[in-house]
């Protein structure tokens, strides 16, 4: 029998995964959490084989820090990474965090039993690419990797100096990142990229 | 003219060139006056030697006979000639070398010379107001400003500060008295107050920040744009997780939806009679307690009041293995007492190996006073506050609170907060 640990900071999406799993013959829940940075040390007294973590968690605990944490002190731990959020940078995240599954809550099907089934069987469970969202008159997948990067560093406010500084780029590199970004979204000013982006989920500032 | 003349006049003329340059150059046109008797020996003998010529060859020199031939004693002459052009010489090299010796060493007219150098008005005066030494530059900025060249210092400074010339604007930059001229340069005063030990003296600078003025000015302009773009990211940041959690129980709550109306339907078509066969009542009855158990859980979702949020740390506390009791006072609601109580639940099941922690809380002046301790027997020598307890120091401080670690029996944190506005 498969111990889970499920952690979201969602009393209902909690609910709704502890029934899937009370209902399964393979699964057994080991706790419940809304906060990432207690998985961790629950672990440290539980045993746990199979944890479901949301990202963005209670007071803003981030799933992926806690999920790395748990890959450190507890490698036999599958983790599959749950979220809403179409964040760029989260997979990529989660897969330097050694999690071995990602998935959308709210995309595709509702299936959490095939995703945990898989990852439990050793199969590493990935989407293909992050949703697309609307930034502007483009699509979130017409940035290209770089953009994302300087777009990121603009939405935790930074300016371009120290973002060129950051990312090992002139300040003009970025400026025309910048630039190609807007005529791509249709803005006029970066600000309002920003704050798009933002509330888009695209980015989510400080994860 | 005799060839010996000629030489003669030229190194006289030497001679009398480089005094003249001596006293410009290195000594400056007020020391011209101790050049004066070296030169007009000098140009006694430039003269001398028209004259001798002259009397050589008249054969008389002012009626007395001259038997003399300046080519023909020239032998008698040449040492002579020599020895006035290697003075000559001489002369020419040491002046230079005075000159660059001047320049490269520090000696009495060294500050001077840099004072003329800086890029800057500079003045230095004694605290009467005497001036000690003032610059060229600082003259030229007081003519502007003040319309004068006085620069006594302490009648200076508050006549700078007076300055009431409608084409200047009169302005403050980085704490110092500033001007924008009317060329569009902007001059920054500063006074400072020296002492060598014996003496107090004042030195005035006057400097031109025209570029650094003209970059704060726009950077003041950005950041005020900024402020404004930051206050709408804060409202949407803030919004960020309502907005989020808004939107996953909505899909959810459309999910356990969708799986009452199966179940109803289901349940419909049992009661009518209909594919009793193919209905398995079992899973029947089980989805049946699902979808309830997700209604009843979701009738518990909904904003947190009162005692709800302290359950949720209650709560997380017993799924880690650790007793919290709360004891005595404590706000109706309290986020940060919240945030420190899960902390310190966090702190002990990693640090302490505690499985009760204590909160006791007392009211009193309108402040409440927290002490959240816990039930371990490790003893701990010292305590580097990582991120958590960092975190709880700045949400407390921000309240007006205070926080505070001690090592009593364990680690106790001390926690005070305002209480609630009446």
């Amino acid at each position: 029998m498969t111990r889970v640990l499920i952690v979201d900071d969602s009393i209902t999406v909690r609910a709704l995964f502890e029934s899937i799993i009370n209902e399964s013959p393979d699964y057994e829940l080991a706790g419940s959490l809304e906060n990432a940075k207690a998985a961790p040390l629950f672990c440290l007294s539980n045993k746990v084989d199979l944890i479901i973590m949301d990202v963005y968690t209670k007071n803003r605990e981030n799933g992926l820090e806690a999920a790395d944490e748990i890959k450190k002190k507890f490698p036999d731990i599958k983790i599959i990474i749950a979220t809403s959020l179409p964040e760029a940078s989260f997979q990529e995240k989660a897969r330097k965090a050694g999690c071995e599954s990602f998935w959308y809550k709210e995309l595709g099907d509702m299936d959490l039993n095939s995703i945990m089934d898989r990852t439990v069987n050793g199969e590493s469970v990935y989407p293909e690419g992050t949703p697309a969202v609307d930034i502007g008159i483009a699509k979130s997948v017409d940035f290209t990797p770089t953009e994302m990067e300087v777009l990121r560093k603009l939405c935790d406010g930074k300016i371009n100096k120290v973002i060129a500084e950051e990312l090992f780029m002139s300040e003009n590199t970025v400026k025309f990142h910048i630039n190609n970004m807007l005529a791509k979204a249709g803005y006029s000013n970066k600000y309002q990229l920003a704050i798009d982006a933002v509330e888009q989920k695209l980015i989510v500032p400080g994860f | 003219m005799s060839f010996a003349a000629v030489i003669l006049v030229f190194a006289y003329a030497g001679m009398i060139t480089t005094d003249l340059c001596g006293a410009v150059k290195v000594y400056r046109l007020r020391n011209i006056i101790h050049a004066f008797p070296e030169m007009i020996m000098h140009m006694i003998l430039f003269f001398e030697t028209f004259v001798a010529e002259k009397a050589c060859k008249e054969g008389s020199l002012f009626g007395l006979p001259v038997g003399r031939d300046f080519n023909e004693d020239f032998s008698r002459f040449f040492i002579f000639i020599l020895i006035a052009s290697l003075i000559a010489v001489y002369d020419i090299i040491t002046l230079n070398l005075e000159y660059v010796k001047r320049i490269t060493s520090i000696n009495p007219s060294s500050f001077g010379i840099a004072a003329e150098r800086i890029d800057c008005g500079l003045l230095f005066a004694e605290t009467d107001g005497t001036p000690v030494l003032v610059n060229a530059r600082m003259r030229d900025i007081s003519r502007q400003i003040i319309k004068k060249d006085r620069t006594y210092a302490a009648n200076f400074w508050d006549r700078i500060l007076s300055c009431e010339d409608p084409d200047i604007i009169k302005t403050e930059f980085a704490g110092n008295p500033t001007f924008i001229m009317r060329d569009g340069n902007v001059i920054s005063f500063s006074r400072t107050k020296l002492s060598d030990g014996r003496k107090e003296y004042y030195e005035i600078l006057a400097q031109d920040v025209t570029e650094l003025y003209k970059h704060t000015e726009e950077l003041k302009e950005q950041n005020a744009e900024l402020e404004k773009v930051e206050e709408r990211l804060a409202g949407t940041y803030s919004n960020v997780a309502d907005l989020r959690q808004e939107r996953e129980l909505l899909s959810y709550k459309l999910h356990i939806h969708d799986e009452l109306g199966n179940s109803v339907l289901m349940g419909a078509r049992l009661l009518d009679g209909r594919d009793i066969e193919h209905t398995d009542i079992d899973k029947l009855c089980e989805n049946w307690t699902g979808t309830l158990n997700n209604l009843m859980s979701n009738a518990h979702q909904g904003e947190k009041t009162g005692e709800n949020i302290y359950m949720d740390v209650i709560n997380t506390a017993k799924t880690l293995g650790v007793r919290l009791i709360l004891k005595g006072d404590r706000p109706l609601r309290s986020d940060i007492l919240s945030f420190a109580l899960r902390e310190a639940v966090y702190n002990s099941v990693k640090h302490a190996g505690a499985d009760i922690v204590i909160c006791e809380g007392k009211l009193s002046d309108n402040v409440y006073e927290f002490k959240i301790s816990d039930n371990s027997r490790k003893a701990f020598s010292d305590i580097k506050e990582g991120g958590g307890l960092s975190n709880i120091r700045r949400l407390v401080e921000a309240q007006g609170g205070s926080f505070g670690i001690s090592l009593e029996r364990g680690v106790v944190l001390n926690i005070t907060l305002p209480g609630e506005a009446k």
